[in-house]
């Protein structure tokens, strides 16, 4: 379930989120992105539905200096 | 096919070993084989034909003065259009990077020349290992079918008999489900057990490299070669390597086979589930201990699995899809630009939900060794198929259908070897995984073995 109720993406939601990811879409590709993007998010919600409490993410900085 | 193509690599090896036969009448065998099958497959991105051969006169060289190094020494093999090797481009079957060339090798390449191994050719990839149909390229046992991805030249390759050994990247399944449908073995290690550098990245958290060999005796010899720390690669894993192949010739009376009971049987081809049924079966037979489990947090597999994914590769691709978006196809550019617009909450709680999910897999594995299940819920779909129909109105997208079984291995990063176990009616191969534990890819590929010793599926060649 997520955590709030899914609203379908729109071109014109695409445009907002482009602008602020600094990408130029034009008209053609925000109608393209705009229901792959939403189908995508859907899937996401089901990351709403585990309880990760403090649990951190699998992957975090190391702090050794290593020669590469 | 000649007699020497239809050999697998350990009986060439052999072969090689003994001077029976030479590095160069063994190159030119698959330059032929390659030549007489391109022009149906196109598996390759590159034949290299000129130094293929120079690499194999140099082989029977030190072959006859004695310095035979191991069997992969004088053995043709394909390299990943991912990866870099020195002076070549590594395009990535895109036209976003065809002009771009590697001054070095990559770390697998490398690892191979210094086994010695006659580097054959590049295969194609699904541009940027970003889908798993590789249009480029056909699948040997139907051409009118896709070879899979992203791995599908080398794939194709295998199993047409061009080389014995194609090298693969698996960040969804991208070495297993090839493997899967084009009826050879794929190997995916753990993560970290080898190094990916020199390899273009899709998901630095997900990416994996790996052979695809026509048997697992193969792929076992292969690894050998391929495993070991590299500090390079910040994936990478400082425990020791084994000698995979000591893992070959034994039983499985006594391991324990955990079969789900969910998720892995779900929307799958009938014709699949039958033949890995009877896999489980067979062993079963061979004293293998059989109990069902449950797989934890399959309802969250795939959301992890894109949720890093996505913003990963995106910002891989942040200036390319900048300067040159019109040269990616379509596919892949939609990935990109939606991957960019994605929450950056939902990249950091699926890594959260990933830990969550590792726990109760090592949990799951405390009464089993391995998991076996499909290696990809359907056989090879038509070249251009977009969906599968599973009934009761239930169509879904080919990327979905086939990652879905793929994805557990790489979201937890456990090593996986798909091996064929059938065919189809319509003489389609058809394959089981079996996942296990980190870092015991022994296990794996001592059940792999077994089982294939049992059975003949990876005797049989296609037409093409």
């Amino acid at each position: 379930m997520s955590d709030t109720e899914a609203k379908s993406i729109g071109s014109g939601d695409v445009s907002a989120l482009a602008k602020a990811a600094r990408l130029d879409l034009p008209e053609a590709r925000r109608e393209a992105v705009a229901p792959a993007l939403d189908g995508i998010l859907q899937l996401f919600d089901a990351l709403d539905a585990v309880d990760v409490g403090e649990t951190p993410p699998t992957n975090s900085f190391d702090a050794r200096w290593r020669d590469v | 096919m000649s007699t020497l193509t239809e050999l697998t690599l350990r009986d060439v090896a052999a072969r090689i070993k003994s001077k029976d036969v030479s590095p160069v009448e063994v190159t030119q065998a698959c330059l032929d084989r390659a030549s007489a099958t391109e022009d149906k497959l196109n598996a390759f991105s590159m034949v290299m034909a000129d130094s293929a051969m120079a690499e194999a006169r140099t082989a029977e060289a030190e072959i006859a003065s004695g310095n035979w190094r191991g069997e992969l020494h004088g053995i043709p093999v394909g390299i990943k259009e991912l990866y870099d090797v020195a002076g070549l481009p590594t395009t990535s079957s895109s036209r976003v990077r065809e002009n771009w060339v590697a001054e070095a090798d990559c770390a697998s390449v490398a690892q191979l020349r210094a086994a010695g191994a006659v580097v054959l050719g590049k295969t194609h990839t699904h541009e940027f290992a970003y889908g798993i149909s590789t249009p480029n390229s056909r699948n040997p046992w139907d051409t009118d079918r896709m070879p899979g991805g992203s791995s599908g030249g080398s794939g194709s390759s295998v199993a047409a008999g061009s080389t014995y050994m194609s090298m693969g990247s698996d960040t969804g399944g991208s070495i297993r489900i090839p493997a899967s449908v084009c009826g050879t073995v794929g190997l995916k290690p753990t993560f970290g057990r080898c190094s990916r550098a020199g390899v273009t990245s899709l998901s630095w958290s997900l990416d994996h490299v790996g052979p695809l060999a026509r048997t697992v005796a193969d792929a076992a010899v292969s690894l050998n070669a391929l495993a070991g720390y590299d500090p390079r690669d910040p994936g990478s894993v400082d425990i020791p390597v084994e000698d995979y192949t000591a893992a070959l010739g034994k039983d499985v009376k006594g391991m324990r086979i955990g079969v789900p009971k969910n998720y892995y049987f779900d929307n799958v081809d009938t014709e699949v589930e039958a033949h890995v049924r009877a896999a489980i079966d067979l062993l079963a037979g061979e004293g293998a201990v059989i109990s069902e489990v449950e797989i934890p947090y399959a309802d969250q597999i795939m959301s992890v699995e894109f949720a890093i994914c996505l913003p990963e590769a995106s910002e891989y691709h942040r200036r390319m899809l900048r300067d040159r978006p019109d040269l990616y196809t379509e596919d892949v550019r939609l990935f990109l630009e939606a991957g960019e617009l994605m929450p950056a909450t939902r990249y950091v709680q699926a890594l959260r939900v990933r830990q969550l999910m590792q726990r109760a897999w090592a949990s799951m594995f405390s009464d089993i060794d391995v998991i076996v299940a499909p290696a990809t819920a359907a056989p090879a779909t038509k070249v251009g198929q977009e969906t599968i129909d599973w009934g009761g109105g239930n169509e879904e997208p080919i990327t979905p259908a086939f990652v879905r079984l793929s994805a557990p291995a790489n979201v937890t990063g456990l090593p996986s070897t798909a091996t064929p176990c059938g065919f189809t009616d319509g003489g389609l191969p058809v394959a089981f995984q079996a996942i296990a534990r980190p870092f015991a890819e022994t296990t794996s590929i001592r059940l792999c073995d077994a089982y294939q010793r049992m059975t003949d599926w990876t005797s049989r060649r296609p037409a093409v």
